[in-house]
């Protein structure tokens, strides 16, 4: 094995991509791109307020006060919600239309039954269709209700009593987070697998689409005629495209921190790492595959094998814990969801390498036997 | 001595016969042809010759190493133009010229600088060193395919049909630097499937169905056939071939 020889194919690639503009561009401008929009769609998603309609039919009997209007004054103080008053008909009409997100409905006898049952109804309407929406909205606006429910229990208390509760009520909720922090949003959670899932799939592409020219134009015949070895071949793509994608992932890590604004706990050198070796893997499956391919269609055909089947199964969308374990066992065979749970570790529960070793070990190892199979593939009858 | 001699080299792929007693030999500094419709065996031979495939039976020396034991001896002493034309199209001309010469192992950059003049003076692309090789015409690729194959200084060139699709004055300009390279004491095989290529080679071989017809120089198989032209020589050949007991 020579260096001179590894160093040769390195540098051709990088003059490849400087010559080729328009991959270039794809490579360095498209993560970038995606990574914006995947920032800014979720950031929209949380910062906006949900809005409620609450529909108040509450009328006590017996000249007692609403005991609905505190959850109501509860809401209208909140910073997460805007609410407006409307009828039953309209508020169903304004959650169809999408102009509310979630309607409260107070029954008319909502304080009644409180004072004498000791518990009470309250319906919430929402549009449903799409369940994430509808799901997030409902999460809001329950744990807004429960949040006033100590000062609903404050005013059923006669009068000499409550001061009992001046200070709310013994029972004192506090929320703690053990990884994350309170300013945690969903961008911190889908940044780190969106770094390693962009080069894995842009390099493993590109690799597969430049190895099968290199089969297709002949160029390989050249190569397999020359003192170069397979092995050679292997890891000059390796130091080529790994370099390349060294300054790609330096970007969008770059880009995700300072310009999203997404918080990273551990290491940025150990997101580089771990990155770094998924890029390794996704060089070596490319070549791998490319040997499947006759065209570049055929290469092209590869991506919801290889691309979206690690997509879902990450873990990024679905806990892997929650899968069937046949399913648990094809997602732990595929390195996007080691990269996550190592990019998890280090970015949001900030762990060091050491203790994400088993990511890390994972992703080498895919790396390895990926590059066995990828100079495995590059056949010449004559070793 | 020979620089290319076989005995009864033979391969098969799966249950077909691509050579079959193939026996020839070529001297050293000259330009030898080998001869034959598509599919006569020729690409088959020169990828045995480059180490490229493994022979079924029999034997192959090259640059007095038997392949494909010697392989690594001889592959930095050959210079193989395959057919397709092999050029990385984002390449630059003397870019695509660089990498090879760094894969054959030139280290020195004002050697390699020295040698890729050379093979861009002989290609007739001196003008265009900077061009990317996507921008190149087809005859300009053809050239810059054959100095890819001369830019590491090879003994031995083997050419797979380097004149398909060159236009008259350009096959010529091949033809005049194959001679030089003899000169030099290169060895040239090169294959065609055109008769009229043939009165400038040295020797050649005429082949069919992986079977070597003839051997000599045009003169001596016309002689030998008993006919005016090579093309009749070539059809008498293949006939009494094909009438002979196997």
């Amino acid at each position: 094995m020579r260096l001179h020889r590894i160093l040769a194919l390195a540098l051709r690639i990088l003059a490849q991509f400087i010559h080729d503009t328009r991959t270039l561009g794809l490579m360095l401008v498209v993560p970038v791109l995606v990574m914006a929009l995947i920032g800014y769609v979720f950031r929209a998603q949380e910062d906006g307020k949900i809005a409620v309609a609450v529909v108040n039919e509450d009328t006590p009997s017996g000249g007692r006060g609403r005991l609905s209007q505190v959850i109501v004054d509860g809401l209208a103080e909140s910073e997460k919600a805007s609410v407006t008053s409307l009828s039953r008909a309209e508020a169903q009409a304004s959650v169809q239309s999408g102009a509310s997100d979630v309607a409260l409905v107070f029954g008319s006898s909502f304080t009644d039954q409180l004072w004498k049952n000791r518990r009470t109804a309250l319906t919430i309407i929402v549009e449903g269709s799409n369940p994430a929406q509808a799901g997030a909205a409902l999460g809001t606006v329950s744990g807004l209700v429960m949040e006033n429910f100590p000062n609903l229990l404050k005013n059923m208390m006669p009068k000499p009593l409550s001061f009992l509760f001046a200070n709310g009520l013994p029972l004192q909720l506090e929320i703690e987070r053990l990884h994350g922090n309170a300013s945690f949003t969903t961008v911190d959670f889908f940044a780190p697998l969106s770094i390693a899932f962009l080069s894995f799939f842009l390099v493993f592409l590109l690799t597969s689409v430049s190895f099968l020219r290199e089969r297709t134009h002949g160029t390989m015949e050249r190569l397999a005629a020359s003192p170069v070895s397979r092995l050679e071949i292997v890891l000059g793509y390796l130091l080529g495209f790994g370099l390349f994608s060294l300054l790609q992932v330096a970007i969008l890590v770059l880009f995700t921190l300072y310009v999203l604004k997404v918080q990273i706990i551990g290491s940025v050198f150990a997101v580089l790492l771990v990155t770094g070796l998924v890029v390794l893997g996704a060089v070596n499956l490319g070549i791998f595959l490319s040997a499947f391919a006759r065209n570049e269609l055929q290469a092209i055909q590869f991506i919801p094998i290889v691309i979206i089947p690690q997509f879902l199964l990450s873990g990024l969308f679905w806990p892997l814990a929650d899968m069937p374990g046949w399913l648990q066992v094809v997602a732990r065979a595929m390195p996007l969801t080691w990269a996550n749970e190592a990019l998890v570790d280090i970015m949001v529960r900030g762990r060091g390498l050491l203790q994400a070793w088993a990511g890390l070990a994972a992703l080498a190892g895919f790396a390895v036997i990926a590059g066995a199979l990828a100079t495995w593939s590059i056949r010449r009858e004559v070793a | 001595m020979f620089v290319i001699e076989t005995a009864a080299l033979a391969r098969r792929f799966g249950r077909i016969s691509a050579l079959d007693r193939f026996d020839l030999a070529v001297r050293k500094g000259e330009t030898f042809g080998l001869l034959g419709p598509n599919g006569s065996g020729k690409t088959t031979f020169i990828r045995i010759a480059v180490g490229l495939l493994r022979p079924s039976s029999g034997r192959i020396e090259v640059l007095g190493h038997e392949l494909p034991a010697g392989r690594a001896a001889v592959i930095p002493r050959i210079g193989y133009m395959p057919q397709a034309h092999g050029l990385y199209e984002d390449l630059t001309v003397r870019e695509n010229l660089g990498f090879f010469s760094r894969i054959f192992g030139e280290r020195s950059g004002a050697r390699r600088k020295a040698r890729i003049d050379e093979a861009l003076a002989l290609a007739g692309l001196a003008d265009r060193g900077s061009s990317l090789a996507r921008t190149l015409s087809g005859g300009m690729r053809q050239r810059l395919s054959l100095a890819c194959a001369l830019v590491h200084d090879p003994e031995l060139l083997l050419l797979d049909e380097p004149t398909v699709g060159v236009d008259p004055e350009l096959r010529r300009s091949f033809w005049e630097h194959f001679r030089a390279l003899n000169r030099k004491g290169v060895t040239i095989v090169v294959s065609s499937h055109v008769m009229d290529e043939a009165d400038r080679c040295d020797r050649l071989a005429l082949i069919r169905q992986g079977r070597v017809l003839a051997v000599g120089s045009v003169p001596q198989i016309r002689e030998r056939a008993g006919t005016a032209d090579l093309e009749s020589a070539f059809l008498a050949l293949a006939g009494s071939a094909a009438g002979a007991p196997a």
